[in-house]
């Protein structure tokens, strides 16, 4: 059974099974989208969740004309941005509170763990200070290994945005590793330049 | 010299790009020393983004895939089956036996099983709308909480006012 056929006996018939398949099938895809966007393991859990309800609650909405993921991934992606902004208006956020819990692999020495353990704190924090419209193509293709094309469906623009929107946030996301690295942690008059640059794009 | 464009970068970055064209970004990068120090860098930047792991993770990302492999050895299985069944009956001429014990047996199993994921799906939608249920509970319970607030908040205001009129006559009466 596809998504879309399993979607579409949600629709008419209220199909729990049918429910309970895409929710087994899509629910870690979601969670971790939600933890890449958000950065907080517990709240991407909460949101992740939230979504299924919002499936289940508007699948009368759900058109059929797109695929069902391209569905799924703006609702989902949709309730990150409004937590953020949530957060933003709250003046919640700080990137000191969010969760970070590195697996780290058995054969690593405890250095070896520990700098790993760094360098993904800095990865974390430099893409959670990114505008959101480059996080969210980011996480969507390097995270969520999305393609270009269906990156475009569910931000419902040209896909030569997204790329071009990819570009920038990987040439941006490197300056602030880079600046993070050197020990600069603010970075320099021209990185900042470079962003207002970017952020028009 | 033209430079590839950054789209097209990302889509090399990110093996989105025709064979043809791979072999052409890759021409380009052995004669062009600024292409290929922004795409280092590019792909540093990736390295580093996969240091960054989900405490969850562990992904089955390809989910429909898996079923796709579950439905690939159960095919090899009845595959083999068929053939031990087709051989076991050429020898003994015991077919029409065999093949419905064997069926019997495979339809035992698959039932089973297909019982205990349903079990377990039905049990995690239960769940959901158990919570679904307990939500919209809170939310009608916070509303009638409102409701009495604005009503009590109402009749204050309602008792001030007189207060206030009635202070506002007094005071006229005094001066008069």
């Amino acid at each position: 059974m596809t998504d879309e056929q399993a979607m579409w006996r949600v629709q008419s018939e209220g199909d729990p099974a049918a429910f309970a398949e895409l929710v087994g099938r899509w629910e870690k895809p979601v969670q971790d989208l939600c933890f890449r966007m958000l950065g907080d393991y517990q709240m991407s859990m909460d949101i992740a969740q939230e979504t299924f309800a919002r499936v289940f609650a508007r699948r009368k909405d759900f058109s059929g004309q797109s695929r069902f993921s391209t569905w799924l991934w703006r609702i989902a992606l949709n309730l990150c941005l409004d937590e953020l902004r949530k957060r933003r208006r709250w003046r919640e956020e700080s990137l000191e509170d969010g969760l970070v819990d590195v697996m780290e692999s058995d054969s690593e020495s405890p250095d070896a763990a520990l700098a790993s353990r760094e360098e993904a704190e800095l990865v974390r924090r430099c893409l959670l200070s990114l505008p959101e419209h480059y996080r969210s193509v980011l996480v969507l293709r390097h995270y969520e290994n999305l393609k270009f094309a269906e990156i475009a469906a569910v931000l419902d623009i040209p896909e030569g945005t997204v790329k071009s929107r990819m570009a920038a946030a990987m040439t941006l996301l490197g300056e602030k590793l880079d600046a993070c690295m050197r020990g600069g942690q603010q970075s320099s008059k021209q990185s900042i330049d470079k962003q207002h640059k970017l952020t028009l794009i | 010299m033209k430079h590839p464009s950054e789209e097209t970068w990302m889509e090399y970055l990110y093996g989105e790009v025709s064979v043809e064209g791979r072999r052409e970004l890759e021409q380009h990068l052995t004669e062009c020393a600024e292409c290929k120090l922004r795409l280092n860098e590019w792909q540093k930047t990736r390295r580093m983004l996969d240091t960054w792991k989900n405490p969850a993770a562990s992904l089955p990302k390809a989910v429909p895939r898996r079923k796709y492999w579950w439905q690939a050895a159960a095919a090899v299985i009845l595959l083999g089956v068929g053939i031990g069944i087709g051989w076991w009956g050429g020898r003994h001429g015991d077919l029409e036996v065999l093949r419905a014990q064997v069926q019997s047996d495979v339809r035992q199993a698959v039932k089973k099983e297909f019982e205990i994921w349903r079990a377990e799906r039905q049990e995690l939608f239960e769940a959901l709308q158990t919570q679904q249920e307990a939500t919209a509970e809170q939310l009608a319970r916070l509303r009638q909480d409102l409701e009495t607030v604005a009503v009590m908040a109402e009749a204050g205001l309602q008792s001030a006012q007189t207060r206030i009129n009635k202070l506002v006559s007094l005071t006229k009466v005094g001066t008069e």
